[in-house]
Order: structure tokens, then sequence, then C-alpha cells
């Protein structure tokens, strides 16, 4: 009877959990296909089911990427500092996070707040000590939810972030 | 011609009455004045001889008249210090003293109610030396009944130093029924007129008023002397050139005691342009006599600007005299609204005194100055400080300096330009053989080195504060150079860890956007290393350095060996690396340079990742 017991409770983890799995990810997809698709605010609307309803799913962390995303698309740039703040804040130890301060340094740089430029650069700089011996640059590169490839290039002296390969922004120090 | 006597006869007998009566008064009047000045003319040097034999005076005059009914003229009085020279302590063209007729009168007592001199001329220098030794004047001078009395001094001329102009001087002042007033003038270098008028108020005395006025300048005072203690109040406009512009001194509250030889200034505060002064002292009179104060000066906050950035100023000293100085021990604090936030001074065993009224010369024994920047306090301690300078009429002064500093030496001068606001330092200077490790407390990068170093340099503060010049240092040691040691790690060269027997040499420049050290050579038998390093206000590194290693360096180091082999001259390549970043979290790179290069085409590149994916993990 308790073998039984286990083996029921077991054998409903097993449906659950991969139920759940699943939803997250076709919630992902679904924004995904709709941002290829051009419908940047259905998708945003996905990503944010994503961010409220799977918080701790491994896509929320790209889904609040993609929110700040869409807001400095749409030009909104007190939102788009205000979710790339909070991303910066969860994940200060994700490399997604310096291009969230490349964000907010571009949009500070933009609206010509030097303390503000001044506060990134300085977060940007404290986030990793750059150590080059033979080459010359380090990289790393996601696609982010809206489907444009980010690159975040550290030099010794800066670091730049390409968006589909073109120069987004430089932060020098 | 009508005879108006012919026609009135009574009248002309009443007439002739009266000038009979007339003439006889006048011929006595006449013969008592004549009796009275040949009296006078024979007795007068005899009366005065007693209290001037008492006082050490001598006191003559040309010649003596009576003036009908109650005063005496003397001629060219002159009064002398017998125990002195032959200047003469006071003279005048003419005195004139009047006497108390009701006193005479009524009591037979003679008593002078009136001294008027004229054409007096007064030897200050001389008076200071002579009271010095006679003090009973004072004493017989205050024991006097406090009796009516006006004085009139006219067309004086004041010495009060031998070598300068005398001073023209006059009062008028007059002592009735317990109130005194006073009015009159003193003209040196400009014309000062003043007035004063007051009320003895038993046990004391009160101050109604003490105006001075000067051109545009004014003062008034008034207050109370009670049972020791001095209050005064007042205020004072100035609009004259030692000023920039017009200065309102207000609320002036003074509270002095004065006891036996202790004289304490138990209060003082007043308003400069609205800013606030309060000070607090005390002089105990002695062998050697003590003194203290405490003075503090705080600013309207809107009187606070980049251009003139003090905010507040304290000082705080006390002492004793010495020889011909004085011996103090004090603090001095200056607190600013910049970057450089306060400057600090404090001092123990400070000598003060002055060559031929000229040369200042200043020792002290031990001393500390402190300045914080930007939340870092900076120290310098020293030890038999002796300081020069000689006061100048323009607005800069000039000091000439030398100190022990850290088992070394200090010498430099510094100019002071006062007429600045706030004052404007500049100073130059060197420092031969100081022990850098001890200066830990003047910037922590000396916690790090060890050896004796020389520098020479300029510094200019508080505004656009700069320090620059060129440091060296011989034989030194340096341990945990956060730059060294990732040299060493990565390389795995131990020896850089620590450098020992490195002789150093740079220029420096701090100024509030950056720190900088530049033609920097560092040498020891096993490295030579050369290059820059700056960092910024913001902590931000920018710094490029070359180095060469020795063969045996290299041939004690696994990856040396390696890169040996690879490059068998490399001893002789320079090793070029490349700092940015946060100063205390620097970035390295290995920059381009022939060695590398020599390096990258003798090794495949999956061995170059693996080295760089070595080194990250060693750095973290």
């Amino acid at each position: 009877m308790k073998l039984f017991i286990v083996f029921l409770l077991f054998s409903h983890y097993c449906a659950v959990v991969p139920v759940n799995a699943a939803e997250d990810g076709v919630v992902w997809q679904e924004a995904v296909q709709m941002a290829k698709g051009g419908d940047a605010d259905f998708a945003f609307m996905r990503f944010r089911i994503l961010v409220h309803d799977y918080p701790d799913s491994r896509r929320a962390v790209d889904a609040r990427f993609a929110l700040g995303e869409y807001y400095f698309l749409r030009g909104n740039f007190a939102m788009a500092i205000q979710e790339f703040g909070d991303f910066c804040a969860r994940y200060p130890k994700r490399e997604e996070t310096l291009a969230a301060l490349g964000y907010l340094y571009q949009m500070a740089r933009m609206q010509g707040q030097t303390d503000a430029m001044k506060k990134y650069r300085d977060r940007v700089i404290a986030s990793r000590q750059v150590i080059l011996i033979f080459n010359e640059k380090k990289s790393f590169q996601f696609f982010s939810g809206f489907q444009r490839r980010h690159k975040v290039v550290f030099y010794i002296d800066k670091i730049e972030v390409l968006i589909d390969d073109k120069l987004f922004c430089e932060v020098p120090f | 011609m009508i005879n108006y006597f012919a026609r009135s006869p009574s009248k002309w007998k009443r007439w002739k009455r009266w000038m009979f009566i007339g003439l006889i008064i006048t011929s006595m009047g006449s013969v008592f004045c004549f009796i009275i000045d040949r009296f006078l003319h024979q007795f007068a040097p005899s009366c005065a001889g007693p209290a001037a034999d008492q006082f050490k005076l001598k006191i003559s005059f040309k010649a003596v008249h009576y003036r009908f009914p109650h005063q005496v003229v003397l001629d060219d009085l002159k009064v002398v210090d017998v125990s002195a020279g032959p200047t003469a302590l006071l003279d005048a063209s003419r005195a004139v003293l009047g006497f108390s007729i009701p006193l005479f009168s009524a009591h037979h007592e003679i008593h002078v109610s009136q001294i008027m001199l004229d054409h007096m001329t007064v030897h200050l220098p001389e008076w200071k030396d002579y009271i010095t030794r006679n003090r009973s004047l004072v004493s017989w001078a205050r024991s006097l009944p406090q009796r009516d009395i006006r004085v009139r001094l006219a067309n004086t001329q004041v010495y009060y130093d031998q070598a300068a102009a005398p001073i023209a001087f006059k009062i008028d002042f007059t002592f009735r029924r317990g109130h005194w007033t006073g009015h009159g003038f003193w003209e040196g270098k400009g014309h000062y007129d003043y007035e004063f008028a007051g009320d003895i108020a038993r046990p004391g005395w009160q101050l109604t008023k003490i105006v001075v006025r000067h051109d545009r300048s004014f003062l008034q005072l008034w207050g109370s002397w009670q049972e020791n203690y001095l209050d005064w109040k007042g205020f004072v406009f100035y609009d004259g050139p030692l000023a920039k512009g017009p200065l309102y001194i207000l609320d002036i509250d003074g509270h002095l005691h004065i006891k036996d030889r202790d004289i304490a200034l138990e209060r003082l505060s007043f308003s400069v342009n609205g800013d606030k002064v309060q000070a607090t002292a005390r002089y105990v009179m002695g062998d050697p006599p003590k003194f203290g104060a405490n003075i503090t000066y705080t600013r309207q906050a809107g009187h606070v600007h980049p251009q003139d950035p003090l905010k507040n100023a304290d000082v705080y000293f006390y002492g004793q005299g010495s020889g011909q100085g004085a011996l103090v021990n004090g603090d001095v604090n200056f607190y600013f609204d910049t970057p450089l936030e306060r400057l600090r001074l404090g001092f123990e065993g400070l000598n003060a005194f002055a060559i031929n009224n000229k040369f200042l010369q200043l020792k002290v024994r031990q001393g500390e100055s402190s300045l914080w920047y930007n939340g870092h306090e900076h120290k310098i301690s020293f030890e038999d400080l002796w300081a020069g300078a000689q006061p100048d009429q323009d607005a800069r002064e000039t000091m000439i300096l030398s100190a022990r500093l850290y088992g070394g030496r200090y010498q430099g001068q510094v100019m002071v330009d006062t007429g600045a606001k706030p004052w404007q330092i500049k100073a130059q200077g060197k420092i031969e053989e100081v022990e850098a490790g001890r200066m830990n407390e003047v910037l922590e990068y000396f916690t790090k080195c060890r050896g004796r170093l020389s520098a020479d340099f300029d510094v200019r503060a508080p505004r656009d504060p700069v320090l620059s010049g060129t440091l060296s240092m011989r034989d030194g040691d340096f341990a945990d150079l956060s730059f060294l040691k990732w040299v060493s790690r990565t390389f795995q060269i131990p020896v850089l860890e620590h450098l020992s027997g490195a002789d150093l040499f740079c220029r420096f420049k701090v100024d509030t956007q950056s720190m900088a050290l530049e033609d920097l050579r560092l040498r020891t038998p096993d490295l030579d290393l050369s290059g820059f390093f700056r960092v910024d206000a913001d902590d931000l590194v920018s710094s490029r350095i070359f180095m060469r290693f020795s063969e045996k360096v290299l041939n004690g180091s696994p990856i040396g060996r390696k890169i040996i082999g690879l490059v068998p001259e490399a001893w002789a390549l320079p090793f070029e690396f490349r700092l940015s970043g946060n100063f205390h979290h620097m970035n390295f790179q290995w920059d381009d340079s022939p060695l590398k290069r020599k390096v990258r085409q003798r090794i495949p590149h999956f061995i170059e990742r693996t080295i760089e994916r070595r080194v990250e993990e060693i750095a973290k």
C-alpha cells in the first residue's frame, strides 16, 4: 500500500513538473515568434506573463531583459531604466547584466546625464576584472527576447556593446 | 561841546566816587597780583621740589605768572626723568593751572581744577621706561581724591617711536560730579576724531559711549566696569584700504574678568559681515607670563562659494613667555567646501620672536599638518621646524622653512598671498633621505615600500590645489604592489612579490583631477621597469609599464624558461603592459610588443587559450 502511495505521488510529480516547464517554454516560444513576426507589443505581453507567472523559470531572466529592451525600443526611457535597473539588481553576476548596463549608460548619455553615466561606467568597471595575455579583447554574445544578437566586447580600457554587429554603445574608462 | 556832567552835578559826584573805588580796587588787585606773581616766581620751583624728588622727576619752567583770579601760567614747562637721559618726558610751551576758588574759600584747600597744556610734546617710550621704574607714581595718581577737573591738551605731539613721526593729539576732558566726558582727535597716518562719556558708578564705572570716527569708518563701544568685571558691547563700520569692501563688525559682546594678575576674556563674540567670531582667552601675569586662547570663525552658508570656499576656522593655543618671545602649543583648523575638506596644523613648543622688530623667527619642537582630501586624511609629522619670515608691505609673505621629517630633512619656502581670499599658499621645498615607510600617513601607497626617499616639490593650495615634483629612492623595498603581484603570478616570477635593493625615480603630480607618476624608473639587479601611472579623481587608472627581466630571473621561472625556449633573446626584450580600470580592481594586458609577437608566432592558438583560461583562474 505504502509503495502504491509513493508511486502515485511520484507519477503525479513527474506529470506536473514537465507540464509547468513546458508551459513557460511555450509562452517563450510564442513571444519569440511574435517578436520575429513584428508583433512587438504582443511579444511584450508574453514576456510579462513569463516574468509574473513563471518568475523562477530560466526564461524569466531573458524575459526581464526583453521588457527593458521593449521599452527602450519604444523610446520609453523611464520604464526602460526601471526594468534594466531591476535586471542589474537581480542578476549582478550574469553576463547579460553588462549589456543591461550598456543600455543604461547609453540612455544616460542620450539624456545628457553625466553623473548617471559615471555611475553606470563605474558599475561596468567593477563588474569584471579584465586580464588579457594574448588577445586584445574578450567577448560574449546572446540573443535577446526580440531576437537581436547582443555582443559585449571587453577591451583593456573600454567595453563595447554591439547589437546585430552594429556598435550600440561604448563605455570607455 | 556839551558837558553832560555840568548839567548833572549829583551824577558826576557818584561817578567820581565809583571811579575812586575802582582805582583803589585796581591798585590793590595789581599789587596783589604783583605780590602773588613775585611769590610764585620765587617759590614755585621749590613747591614742585618734594613731589619731583619723590618720583625722580625734574620739573622746570622758564617763567611763571599769576592770572587773576585763579590761574597760574608756566612758560616752557619741562618734565625730565632724572635717572634717565636728558630727553624730556614731557614739555609744553605753556601750561595753565587753574585752582578751585570754592574749595579754597570753603576749606582753604588748593585744588587744581583746570590743566591746560599748549604745544606739548610727549615721548611715550621714555614714559614707558619711567613708569616701569616708578610704579609708585601710578599708586599716587590712584590715591588722588576724585574732584572735578578739566584737562585740555592742544597742539600736542606724541612720539610713540623714536624713529617714527609724531602723532598730533588733542583732548578736552571734563570730570564733574561723577560724570566724565571728553572729545578730541589724533592725527598720524589719518585723522581720527573721538569722544567718550561715562559715569562713576561705585564700585565701578559706566562707559556710556566711546566713539571713534575716521573718514567713512566708525566705531562705537559702551560698557561697564564692576568689581573686576569689564563688560562691553558695540559695533564697527569700516570702509577703508585694509578691507576689500565695507566691513560691518556688529553685535560685539565682551566680558573680561581681571583679578590680581589673572586676566580672563570669558566671552567675546561679534559678527563680521554676518560671519560669527567667538573667542575666549586668558593671560596670567607672572614670571613667565602664561596665556591661552580659543577662537572660532563660522561663516554663513550663503558666503561660501567656489571662489571663496572657506567654511569655518578655529584656533586653539596656550603657552608661556620665554625670553624675548613665547613658547606655544596649539591647533589650527580650516574647513573648506571643496574636495580639500580640511587643513589642520598642530604644534608643540612653538617659539616665535622678532629680530629687530622686522625678521620674524619661529621654531616648533614638534608638529603635524593634516589635510583631508576626498574623505582621506593625509598627514605630515615633523620635528624641530625652523621658520623665518620678513613681513612685507605688499600682500605676499614669504617664509623660509626647515625641519626634521621622518628621519630625514625638509627645506623649503612658503609664500602666502594674504591679498587673496582665502589666503593662497605656494610652497617649494625638498626632502632628503626620508624613511619612506613612515610616510604612509602622508599617502597610503607608502605602506608598501621601505627605503630612503628624496624629493623636490611645489605645492599650491587651497585654490586650484596641486602638488608636483620629482621623487627618488635608493635601496628601496617594495612589497604587495598589485601590478607586480599580478606579473609575478601570471609569469610565475616570485621574486617580483617583494623587490629589494631597488632604485626608484619618477616625476609626480597630484591635483584635484588626477595623480600621476611620469618617467617612472625602477631598477634592481633583476628588473628594469619604466613607464607611467596615472589615477584620476574617480580612481580610474591609465598606465603603461615596460619591464625587462634578467636572464637569471627568467630562467628561475617555469614560464620564463618556456619563453626563453621560444625566444632565446627574451631577457633583452621588454615586456610591455597596459593597466586600466579601477585602481583597486585593475585590468591588465600584455600589450602588443616584439616579444609578444615572437612568442605568439611560436605557440599554437589552443595553448594561448589554455594560458588565458589559467590566468583568469589565478585572477579569481
